[in-house]
């Protein structure tokens, strides 16, 4: 029986001869964000780029740099036909004129959706390197990676130093590895745009509809990153969230962030996807209180509601006067994603003294666009339904539509928008007969 | 979609008008394909008249062109329309293109 060792030293390869066996029309997975493999997709994209390898299929979710340079570069989308399981910066031009398709999804349900839909070819993906027992770790991205990297054809990782060991269902035995390259570079950060003057206003309106002793759900960018600056003074908070995100780490040190009072993991940080920064990943390295699980389990609005006083803040682009929300479309345009937002939604209202919280900012373009409006735009897309909103908060104040009639919860809607708007926004509700 | 041809020296010029989508980029394709594979690898496509292209064109219009080029040839852009040139842009194809003004640059651009 070969040990862990030699079998590491049989399986390692460079990346040109690991990718030489994938055959013309391959569906492709590769890992998520700071996961993304660049030297596995760098040769993927030169196989593509010399005419010998066509027709592939390959799946992003939050695509990054190292695959937008590489396998997503425009000068081979026409031999690649490239899906976005959440539309990023890196593919949302691409989405906008078909080069690009958007698969509408709740994050849950990816790693089903990708293990039973997919016919999956081949799945490229970063670990973190092996330990003496044969294991890798998922690191930064379990998320669906760890489904589809145990239900593909041909399994390839690509090991980099910088990908830190993380603990939890996180780990890959080299006995389930195909083929292992060794490329060590920094990983993708990510960094959200500076605080904005509102940000001041909700972070502590947020802040108060968060008691101490709750679980936290933190969503992806700026605002939900700037309310986690605002928990300093709560005690034992815990953290059960998709993305682990810079703010909670500067939580964590400060010993607000504890997870004593949490039901499920007590004292441990459970997470899907880590975005930050390489600080951020230092930190989760070897750490025991860092626990990550595949998406279907963090996001599982059963599982979510376990812990006591789940309390999920998430952001939008826009409500309108039903309260619809729309988190994922700008202009009739694919932006971002559903996400997990509706998964964390439902699990935060039915945990024992959950709630869900959706904060924006009042206004768009500098004050010259409402977020609130009477409805919603032709092809805007809706994210949480108005059957699933608990609190909305923007800098003008907090309102709880749960149980509110459409009178009731237009007049709330109102109240939290931008002064400027509210008048014609009454005016709509009335041509509504909203109220 | 119309697709009327002329040539100017070894120069193929096509002009493509209407919409250039999912219903007729095959046809495109076929007309743009048996030029190279005849050896008018120097074509300039004179878009005009094009009021609408897909994610279908513009991937007839990647591939031909790196046919053309395989043959030392290339694939020139002319004529475009702001509603084209936008849709270019954001596909991040303008760089991958040489685009011009008019048809007799386009044409000219072959011999410099």
């Amino acid at each position: 029986m070969l040990t862990p060792k030699s079998e590491y030293r049989r399986k390692l390869t460079t990346p040109e001869r690991a990718v030489s066996s994938i055959q013309n029309g391959s569906t492709i997975v590769h890992g998520l964000a700071a996961a993304e493999p660049p030297a596995l997709l760098q040769a993927l994209a030169d196989r593509v780029r010399s005419g010998e390898l066509c027709d592939l299929k390959v799946h992003s979710l939050l695509p990054t740099e190292n695959v937008s340079k590489s396998l997503l570069s425009p000068d081979i989308s026409d031999c690649v036909q490239a899906f976005s399981w959440f539309v990023s910066k890196s593919s949302r031009s691409a989405v906008k004129v078909g080069l690009n398709y958007y698969v509408p999804n709740h994050f849950h349900q990816v790693p089903r959706l990708m293990r039973e839909n997919l016919n999956i070819d081949v799945v490229v993906t970063m670990v973190s390197p092996m330990d003496k027992s044969g294991f890798f770790s998922f690191g930064t991205a379990n998320d669906y990676t760890s489904t589809v990297a145990r239900c593909c054809r041909r399994l390839i990782v690509e090991v980099n130093k910088n990908q830190p060991r993380v603990f939890g269902d996180s780990l890959l035995h080299i006995s389930d590895v195909d083929a292992i390259v060794e490329h060590t570079s920094p990983l993708i950060e990510f960094k959200w745009p500076g605080p904005r003057a509102e940000d001041e206003a909700i972070g502590s309106l947020v802040a108060n509809l968060v008691p101490d002793g709750a679980t936290l759900q933190l969503g992806f960018g700026a605002l939900p990153n700037m309310i986690a600056r605002k928990l300093v003074d709560h005690k034992d908070l815990g953290v059960h969230t998709e993305v682990f995100g810079p703010a909670m780490v500067e939580l964590i040190k400060k010993g607000v962030i504890t997870g004593r009072r949490k039901n499920l993991h007590t004292g441990k940080h459970v997470f899907t996807v880590a975005e930050g920064t390489s600080r951020m990943y230092r930190f989760m390295h070897d750490n025991p209180s860092m626990e990550s699980y595949p998406v279907s389990y963090t996001n599982d609005p059963a599982v979510i509601a376990g812990n006591d006083n789940m309390i999920s803040i998430n952001s939008i682009i826009q409500v309108d006067l039903l309260g619809q929300c729309n988190a994922e479309s700008l202009g009739g345009s694919q932006y971002s994603g559903t996400g997990g937002q509706l998964d964390y939604v439902r699990g935060a209202y039915n945990s024992r003294g959950g709630k869900s919280i959706l904060a924006f900012y009042s206004t768009a373009k500098n004050g010259q666009v409402s977020r609130v409006v009477p409805r919603l735009g032709s092809g805007a897309v809706i994210t949480t339904p108005r059957m699933d909103v608990h609190y909305l908060v923007t800098e003008y104040g907090v309102v709880n539509l749960k149980g509110r009639s459409t009178r009731d919860r237009a007049l709330d809607i109102m109240r939290i928008a931008h002064p400027r708007f509210r008048e014609s926004l009454l005016r709509e509700a009335e041509n509504m007969y909203l109220l | 979609m119309d697709l009327a041809e002329k040539q100017t020296g070894d120069v193929n010029v096509l002009c493509v008008g209407g919409r250039l989508d999912a219903y007729s980029a095959a046809e495109a394709e076929k007309k743009i394909d048996s030029l190279i594979s005849t050896g008018n690898a120097k074509i300039v496509l004179n878009l005009d008249n094009l009021e609408y292209i897909s994610s279908s064109g513009l991937r007839v219009f990647l591939a031909q062109l790196k046919k053309a080029r395989k043959q030392q040839g290339d694939i020139k852009l002319c004529c475009m329309k702001p509603n084209i040139k936008e849709v270019f842009d954001i596909a991040g194809f303008t760089q991958l293109f040489n685009i011009v003004g008019d048809e007799s640059e386009a044409i000219a651009g072959f011999s410099a």
